[in-house]
């Protein structure tokens, strides 16, 4: 008796272990049974409003839901320059004064510089490659350019934005408009160094990156793999970068390159480059070390205790991703037919499943459809920054996660599209593509415009 | 037995239904309700912000030319009537006032103090060009409000500086210029935001379904209870509260705070009943009472117990945080109460029963 409970037993376990394996397999076809609306599995809410990119994932626990709450708050709040009773810290040099005012709604933001809604940054560097492979730090200048400065303080530079407007017809005749950015740097506090480089890069939407987070490694390569294997244009790869926390080189998911790997990283050095605040993960200044260090030294200690940062790093990590929109329409179905015919999820991988996180079991084997491969790849001259960032070259850009893209008309008012907020509409972000992208963006223009309505239908939906 | 129990449930339930949707007096369409939300309530309190906004502006204008205690009592006054118009329309604070930062640009906290007194002592050209782009902490109500009242709230006409008195007429008028293009985004010669509310789900790319509309209003009152009331992390109330520290209140300067706060429930419930100034139009309450009298009973009281509550504090903010700790815990007890049956019964109820 007892052998065969030991039996039965273990013949539990193996099916369990079975199944386990199953159900992080992606099985091509198998979303019938599944619920479509669901792009962040468990993690994911519905919300159609402006605050649909704000919500918690489900099931915290009321601790987790108070370090959450105390995240958003700290995510919103305007900082100011020391000495001050509270939130201080801002500066001396810095891009905008809160994580909102760029993350509108947790969202993106708009493609200007200097104001309190502008959402764009420039990186800046020269040739070659800091010690830890990165991006060389342009001397006086650091690696971001900070545009706005406390009193007795210059900024690094200001920055002018021109569009040209180019004309593009397809092959039925329609016409899109799309603009070209040009950006001149003017007044800079001392004289920029010859063959600097400059990357723009718009904030970007803060939703589901918990789950990102937690896509196993062996998932991402496992897209590379499939790349190489296949032998075609596309060929995207992983960023390996620095991550200054742990002293390790390290696979990146986050940002427009992928050159951060994790969301502590990616936090901390936004309060440190965005609004020159330190915290224990990035403890100096931006200004450190340049010609106008001495005006505002380093704070002793750090700016931002270690539990503030730990919460708005919380906070990002369980933000919920809201859930897609009118899954039946016929339009909309037939548009996600042709996304897939037209081999945009080559990059825009639809599915896969997130690893263990014992203490999220909302993130924790999730079936989730960001429509990212996390991996970067050429999208062609147009939309090149010519700038290298680590392993990504200067065509290289990482696949943007598509959820919640239909929703950005809430959450930010005009939505924007791609890394320096070129395109005002899918549209026209669509016909940016290019590089590794070519083919699929000629078929898509190949498409009669009931066609390629249908695709925007469907990246509306998402 | 169980067959018949389960029949006259039904039976009760029917009729349960029948009496109060055919109730008369709350007959309403969901597209009039939409319809007189902009007419009847968003667009004349905009409007109203407007009025007062320039008034505050021409009283900025007389204390500079002419500085006396009276001029002075006079633009504090008008401040208060402009933040009183500010904070009842943050009862509905969604479209553009949050699309294009109109909120932070005018109302962002704390004031920069170390930012401040660079300003003014470095800026001998003070005007609203220079103003218009500042960083938000340095621009909108808190910034005049420590100019008009002083950091210790004793100013004086003979303690402003020349230098503080350029820097405020230059602040009433970025506060007038935000102020007047909110109202032109949603006035229907200018951004016709209105358009987006009165065509949604007939057009509208904003709100493609009356239901959408509804949530974002129902979501708008839903958030300004959470942003005064909230205790778990700290809302406006809670911070202050908690620490005794009034280095954290609103409008310190002023000690406006629980006037703030006040008009900006105020502002929901007049959201929520559809009438402003005296002016009634079909409202989310005559939506919800037609299939759920019980619910917007409840609804209408949780908001009046809330707004009393906040009356029952009868002293400043700043005192009350030490002296009336019992009526402010009081308050936001009525408001996170508030806030769960906007944020649950209320938004399911919209979800159930608004389907066009």
């Amino acid at each position: 008796m007892k052998k065969l409970s030991v039996i039965i037993c273990m013949l539990v376990i193996i099916s369990g272990a079975v199944k386990c394996r199953k159900a992080n397999t992606v099985i091509p076809g198998d979303d019938a049974n599944f619920d479509p609306r669901l792009l962040g599995g468990a993690a994911t809410v519905f919300d159609i409003s402006s605050a649909s990119f704000s919500s918690p994932i489900p099931g915290l626990s009321a601790w987790n839901q108070h370090i959450h709450d105390l995240g958003d708050k700290i995510f919103s709040q305007a900082f100011v320059a020391a000495p001050a009773p509270y939130f201080g810290g801002l500066g001396p040099i810095f891009n905008n004064t809160s994580c909102t005012n760029c993350h509108h709604n947790d969202g993106i933001g708009i493609p200007t510089f200097g104001t309190s809604s502008s959402s764009l940054l420039l990186r800046i560097s020269i040739a070659g490659k800091d010690p830890f492979g990165g991006p060389n730090p342009a001397p006086g200048f650091g690696g971001q350019l900070q545009n706005i400065a406390l009193f007795g303080v210059q900024p690094e530079a200001q920055v002018n934005i021109t569009y040209i407007e180019n004309y593009f017809t397809y092959p039925d005749g329609s016409i899109a408009s799309l603009r070209t950015p040009t950006y001149v740097l003017t007044s800079p506090y001392i004289p920029l160094p010859t063959g600097y480089m400059i990357s723009p890069r718009m904030a970007p939407a803060v939703v589901g990156m918990g789950l990102l987070e937690n896509v196993p490694e062996a998932t991402i390569l496992a897209f590379q793999s499939a790349n190489a294997a296949a032998g075609g244009a596309v060929k995207g790869h992983a960023n390996y970068v620095y991550n200054p926390y742990t002293h390790q080189t390290e696979l990146g998911r986050f940002g427009l390159k992928a050159n951060t790997s994790s969301l502590q990283v990616q936090v901390a050095t936004a309060f440190q480059q965005d609004m020159g605040i330190t915290s224990y993960v990035q403890p100096q200044k931006s200004v450190h070390g340049q010609s106008q260090w001495s005006v505002v030294p380093d704070t002793t200690g750090t700016d931002i205790p270690d539990s503030i940062l730990n919460a708005v790093t919380f906070y990002v990590r369980t933000l919920a991703v809201p859930a897609r929109r009118n899954v039946t329409d016929a339009q909309v179905m037939q548009g996600e037919k042709l996304f897939t015919q037209l081999n945009c999820t080559s990059c825009h991988q639809p599915t896969m499943y997130t690893g263990v996180n014992e203490t999220l079991p909302t993130l924790s084997h999730q079936r989730i459809h960001p429509y990212t491969d996390l991996l970067v790849h050429d999208l062609g001259v147009a939309l090149a920054d010519n700038r290298p960032d680590y392993q990504a070259n200067g065509n290289e850009w990482r696949t943007t996660p598509l959820w919640g893209m239909g929703l950005l008309e809430k959450t930010n008012g005009t939505p924007y599209y791609l890394h320096d907020g070129r395109a005002r509409t899918l549209e026209e972000a669509i016909l940016w593509h290019d590089g590794e992208a070519h083919n699929t963006k000629n078929a898509f223009t190949q498409l009669p415009k009931s066609d390629r309505d249908a695709v925007i239908a469907f990246l509306q939906s998402l | 037995m169980k067959k018949i129990i389960l029949i006259s449930v039904i039976g009760i339930f029917a009729c349960s239904c029948k009496k109060s949707s055919s109730n008369p007096s709350t007959a309403v369409t969901e597209t009039q309700v939409l319809t007189d939300f902009v007419q009847k309530l968003a667009l004349p309190e905009y409007a109203n912000l407007q009025v007062k906004a320039t008034a505050l502006n021409n009283a900025v204008l007389v204390l500079n030319a002419s500085p006396t205690s009276a001029n002075l009592a006079a633009a504090q006054q008008a401040w208060r009537d402009t933040r009183t118009a500010w904070e009842t329309c943050e009862g509905f604070l969604f479209g553009p006032v949050e699309d294009f930062n109109y909120d932070p640009n005018t109302d962002t906290w704390p004031v920069d103090y170390h930012e401040l007194d660079s300003l003014i002592a470095n800026s001998p050209n003070l005007d609203v060009n220079v103003v218009q782009n500042l960083i938000s902490s340095l621009r909108g109500y808190h910034p005049l409000e420590f100019i008009l009242w002083g950091q210790s709230g004793n100013a004086t006409v003979d303690s402003i500086t020349a230098q503080q008195k350029q820097y405020m007429v230059a602040l009433s008028q970025d506060i007038l210029n935000n102020i007047d293009s909110l109202n032109y985004s949603w006035s229907a010669t200018g951004g016709n935001f209105q358009k987006q509310v009165l065509l949604a789900g007939a057009g509208a790319t904003r709100y493609t379904s009356h239901q959408d509309a509804f949530l974002a209003i129902v979501g708008a009152m839903s958030d300004i209870c959470n942003e005064v009331g909230q205790q778990a992390t700290g809302g406006k109330l809670y911070d202050p509260y908690s620490t005794r520290d009034s280095f954290q209140t609103e409008s310190p300067f002023s000690h406006n705070s629980m006037a703030d706060f006040k008009n900006n429930i105020i502002g929901a419930q007049d959201a929520y009943l559809g009438t402003y100034n005296g002016v009634q139009g079909a409202s989310i309450s005559n939506l919800v009472s037609a299939n759920n009298i019980s619910l917007d009973n409840t609804i209408k009281q949780q908001f009046t117990t809330a707004i009393n509550a906040l009356n029952n504090v009868n002293i400043t903010f700043e005192t009350a945080i030490f002296l009336q700790r019992t009526q402010l815990l009081s308050a936001m007890t009525a408001l996170n109460t508030l806030q769960a049956t906007l944020d649950g019964p209320l938004k399911v109820h919209i979800q159930t029963y608004v389907k066009d």
